[in-house]
């Protein structure tokens, strides 16, 4: 998946302490730093969570549009990661069990009873890419924006199931393992989340097909 | 959505289905050329959505690994080795404790060439893994409470938080109306200790922090401790230790401080909660410091693990809720300007200031996060001045009237 922060596309060295960090560690294999995290190396894990942080904040930030709670929301998804990580199996990727450790705690947040989905200030909003063209991009920048809007519209249920498929590209049954819910209605709530989001596109949706653009060739 | 495949076409376009499904998918596709439209829709919402980009605030991500490791040595627990050599260490006391114990006890006649060999096989029944018999068999060692397999670490984690949001709640809500006596000698929170000795574990302070002064319902168990060998028993008993010191002097503290002001506080807080339930309308100017007063007070006495935690789970809800929190990260920035944290708690009030102020509409909150911004800004620790530089432009260009 695509680093979602293109306001921070280096890698930063700002939060951690260069001159303990081990030289190499952003050269270190995943599993590697992963083996050195289990045996208790911060620093290896602290390589880990700045190779992963935009992924989980976009996970994160996607299901409960508020920065703040996406913010705690992060933090905790590396926490109990860190916790877990003596039972994790160093053969399969850290990402999508990151991303479902972040989606199961956004989701059981926007639940709860004390959550208060406001949006995200404006600051932190969505901001248009580079477009291929200045036509294609009016309409792009104006297609964005309304599929935006119509995410936030989509109950947290519904988001929640579309940002792990749609960004995250986890299978149904690892949704459902996430979610705790069954794979019949991973299937159902991704339907029905997706005919919203068609539906709301509905204007600008035959521009990219007389551009020849495709999107269902997956 | 299509009355012809419906959601199948969905779980199609994930490449979900099952190869007969599938089959017979693809080939209602070939004829129906609407439900072929509205895959390649739905297709192309998918790869929109893709390109929506999301954006933290500027310098977020620089800062965050060290947030996360910050928390992580507050947490962190001790490892499988230090337990190992820790229940080695209590196994050699016992076996050196022990034979004393049993010369001058229950055999005064024992020949003192003897006891060495008594205390080697202590040793060696000690070093072959009778840990735990040995915990309980000598008295010196205090007994773990017989935990429950514990929590998952997750699941436990969800515990923690729970009390720290119970224990954020209390200095808010309820905290004076319980009366310091109740507070002083209240149960212990197991988070705030575990936090409090953790970090003392990591960063070998030399003065512990001070122990949680009031906590959630006596009932909480020490469920978050480890079900432990012997080991832990020891240091089970030198963190009671230690923790009972200190909260000693919290006691001295509270009944210097919380008791002196404890008559006008309660008498300033009543009217206060009355017009919380009552009154809809932001709330008179005076009655968010007092109740910032109040919680920040109370909260001075919690470890500040605990009471970092308990202020980060809060979720400002009203005018007051706002106001009190923006003053409590004040004063936790105030009363740790050394703790690693203090520079996200100055974000935070300033962040929380302008919460205010968007419930409140009262142009005064704004002025005083604008104040507290420029401060800010102006200080030569700052570490998040892009995050703050963003929150500023967020807002009006000048003081709402």
């Amino acid at each position: 998946m695509d680093a979602p922060s293109r306001a921070d596309p280096s890698r930063d060295q700002a939060g951690g302490a260069p001159g303990r960090a081990a030289p190499d560690a952003a050269d270190a294999t995943e599993a590697a730093l992963l083996a050195q995290a289990q045996g208790g190396n911060l620093f290896a894990f602290e390589e880990i969570v700045k190779r992963y942080q935009r992924r989980v904040y976009a996970t994160a930030v996607r299901i409960v549009h508020r920065h703040d709670v996406a913010d705690d929301v992060v933090q905790e998804a590396f926490l109990r990661a860190h916790q877990a990580l003596g039972r994790f199996d160093l053969a399969r990727p850290f990402g999508p069990w990151i991303c479902r450790i972040a989606a199961n705690l956004a989701v059981n947040h926007v639940r709860s009873p004390v959550s208060r989905e406001e949006g995200l200030p404006e600051a932190h909003a969505e901001t248009a890419s580079a477009a291929p063209s200045p036509l294609v991009g009016v309409l792009d920048a104006e297609a964005r924006a309304q599929l935006a809007r119509a995410m936030e519209a989509l109950s947290a249920d519904q988001r929640a199931v579309f940002v792990l498929r749609v960004f995250d590209e986890l299978s149904y049954k690892e949704i459902a393992e996430s979610l705790e819910i069954s794979i019949g209605t991973v299937m159902s709530r991704l339907a029905r989340a997706r005919e919203r989001l068609r539906v709301a596109l509905a204007p600008y949706l035959a521009a990219p097909r007389v551009r020849g653009a495709e999107g269902g060739d997956r | 959505m299509s009355a012809h495949l419906g959601e199948r076409l969905s779980a199609f376009l994930d490449g979900e289905l099952a190869l007969d499904e599938r089959a017979a998918v693809e080939s209602h596709l070939r004829q129906c050329a609407d439900c072929a439209r509205e895959l390649e829709e739905l297709g192309a919402v998918d790869a929109l959505a893709r390109e929506l980009p999301v954006q933290a605030p500027p310098g977020y991500f620089e800062a965050l690994p060290g947030r996360v490791r910050s928390r992580m040595r507050a947490r962190r627990r001790p490892r499988p080795v230090m337990v190992w050599m820790a229940t080695a260490a209590a196994a050699i006391l016992v076996a050196v404790i022990a034979p004393l114990t049993l010369r001058h006890g229950a055999q005064p006649a024992m020949a003192p060439a003897t006891a060495p060999a008594a205390a080697d096989a202590f040793k060696e029944r000690a070093l072959a893994s009778e840990a735990p018999a040995m915990a309980q068999a000598v008295p010196a060692v205090p007994a773990v409470p017989a935990a429950a397999p514990t929590a998952l670490p997750a699941e436990r984690h969800l515990q923690e938080r729970d009390k720290s949001q119970k224990l954020s709640r209390a200095a808010v809500d309820g905290a004076l109306v319980a009366a310091p006596t109740a507070a002083a000698g209240g149960a212990r929170s197991a988070s705030a200790l575990e936090s409090a000795t953790a970090a003392r574990h990591d960063e070998g302070k030399a003065e512990p922090p001070a122990p949680a002064g009031f906590a959630p319902p006596p009932a909480a168990p020490r469920a978050t401790l480890p079900a432990a060998p012997v080991g832990q028993a020891v240091e089970g008993f030198e963190r009671e230790r230690r923790v009972e010191e200190a909260q000693a002097k919290v006691k001295d503290a509270q009944a210097e401080n919380i008791q002196a002001q404890n008559t006008d506080l309660r008498e300033q807080v009543r009217p206060l909660k009355k017009s919380e339930d009552t009154a809809a309308t932001p709330a008179p100017e005076r009655k968010a410091p007092v109740a910032g007063a109040l919680s920040a007070h109370v909260a001075s006495v919690l470890p500040p693990d605990a009471r970092f935690e308990g202020l980060r789970a809060r979720r400002p809800a009203s005018l007051t809720e706002a106001r009190a929190l923006r003053d409590a990260w004040e004063a936790f920035a105030r009363d740790q300007p050394a703790d690693p944290r203090a520079d996200e708690a100055r974000v935070r009030a300033i962040e929380t200031g302008v919460t205010a102020w968007r419930l409140g509409g009262d142009a005064a909150d704004l002025a005083r996060a604008r104040a507290s911004a420029a401060a800010y800004l102006a200080a030569d620790g700052s570490a998040q001045r892009a995050r703050v530089r963003a929150l500023l432009e967020t807002l009006p260009r000048s003081p709402e009237p």
